[in-house]
């Protein structure tokens, strides 16, 4: 059968010793006499340190096969925050909460308004009083495939009607998107693909390791 | 100087700058290729100008312009790299060599990240050689060298800056009508003029001091002709 892309993270892997989620930040500090010049030259991209657990020889060769596919950055597969899947009161996933206006609430929401200065968010469609903590993730496909990934900034509550009117993401939202936006808040995905010679092979005797590489978010369709 | 606008002004103020390249090819339109084309060094389309700029990430560079004091003109170097041999590929398929090539610098908001002002052109010159490069296994680099479009201030053409020639632009325009004789004219600074002057030491047979028209007559009125 035809592998599709974006791949998933295999299904059987037991889970990460490492995976930190962050942006790509390139600023650069010039003390002046008038005061600092700051140099924002990146891009804000994510990019994703991970290590996998200690896996068997078996699994060691299969993990080894996912990444083939990857082909080292040609390909994208679909990564979270493991640290952060969900929010902090539900740590293991949104099963039987009821949206303020009813029906179940899966972390699916809707971001009915971005602000005028592209990283303030108004969402609908939550429980009445449920909190979003700063550091969750919040993903939607925009311009056809084209995956945008965008982390909580600070933590708010939403009012009786499941409604919050502002609250800070970064990176900056940008362009393409069409409101009302359908987004997801459990375990919002983020497109990925390989740093170009990143990944590494610590092995142990009798053929066990693991895997260390990095991935880098890409917004391409 | 470089005029730059008010808003430009008040971004760099602020110090908080976030700067980002546009480039833009003007590739041939209608059958011969794709039209104006453009990237900028960020991710996700932003169209000014009339041109939809593509995002390139940190794919795209541009070597830096320097000033020269020997009176040549540097170029300027694009480098497009960690793209696929394929879709490298597609830009030889257009009609480039020669095209237009303007480099901008576009300020951010730090605020929103939205442009404060039209990008600033500060390089604009004509697509000269490419280069494709590629190792095994490894991704594409296209490196553009770009010309200065001031090199053609450096060509040398037939027309010279003389009576025919401005005839030849406008019939009536009799603004160098003088300057075949402007280096033979003697001008004696602080002494009497010589006998003669104006006739025996020049073969110009056209109107005689007083008679010029423009600056030349003013000129010729005021160092020596009228003593």
């Amino acid at each position: 059968m035809a592998v599709t892309f974006p791949l998933s993270i295999p299904s059987w892997l037991k889970g990460w010793a490492r995976c930190e989620f962050d942006i790509d930040k390139n600023v650069e500090i010039a003390p002046t006499g008038g005061g600092d010049l700051a140099f924002d030259m990146g891009n804000d991209l994510w990019i994703v340190d991970y290590q996998t657990v200690r896996l068997q020889p078996d699994q060691v060769e299969d993990f080894r096969s996912w990444l083939k596919l990857l082909e080292d950055g040609l390909q994208t597969f679909w990564g979270y925050n493991v640290r952060r899947p969900y929010t902090k009161a539900y740590p293991n996933g949104f099963s039987g909460l009821t949206k303020a206006g009813g029906g179940a609430f899966t972390g699916s929401l809707s971001v009915t308004a971005v602000n005028s200065d592209n990283k303030t968010l108004s969402l609908g469609g939550l429980p009445a009083n449920f909190t979003v903590d700063a550091g969750t993730g919040i993903a939607w496909d925009y311009n056809g495939t084209a995956r945008a990934y965008h982390q909580f900034a600070e933590t708010q509550v939403s009012n009786s009607l499941g409604n919050i009117a502002a609250i800070e993401v970064r990176p900056f939202v940008r362009g393409g998107y069409s409101l009302p936006i359908s987004a997801n808040i459990s375990q919002a995905m983020a497109k990925l693909c390989l740093v170009p010679k990143s990944k590494s092979f610590a092995g142990e005797p009798r053929g066990a390791g693991s895997f260390s590489f990095q991935a880098m978010q890409t917004v391409s369709p | 100087m470089k005029n730059l606008s008010s808003a430009w002004i008040a971004a760099l103020n602020a110090r908080q700058i976030v700067p980002r390249l546009f480039v833009m090819l003007g590739l041939a339109e209608g059958p011969y290729g794709s039209g104006p084309y453009g990237f900028w060094t960020d991710i996700g389309e932003v169209t000014t100008g009339g041109i939809t700029y593509r995002g390139t990430g940190k794919s795209l560079s541009a070597s830096s312009t320097v000033g020269v004091g020997d009176l040549s003109i540097p170029g300027l170097q694009l480098t497009l790299s960690g793209i696929d041999t394929d879709v490298m590929d597609t830009f030889f398929q257009e009609d480039w060599h020669q095209k237009n090539v303007t480099v901008s610098i576009g300020l951010l908001s730090p605020a929103n990240r939205n442009l404060v002002d039209t990008p600033d052109v500060y390089f604009d010159g004509v697509l000269d050689t490419a280069t494709l490069s590629e190792k095994s296994g490894d991704k594409a680099t296209l490196s553009v060298n770009c010309e200065d479009s001031s090199v053609r201030m450096t060509r040398a053409f037939h027309n010279v800056r003389g009576d025919s020639d401005q005839r030849d632009r406008d019939p009536t325009d009799a603004f160098m009508k003088g300057v075949a004789v402007a280096h033979q004219k003697v001008i004696s600074w602080g002494q009497p003029t010589p006998p003669g002057f104006g006739s025996a030491q020049s073969s110009y047979s056209g109107p005689q001091h007083g008679q010029m028209g423009g600056i030349w007559g003013s000129i010729a009125n005021r160092v020596g002709g009228r003593g």
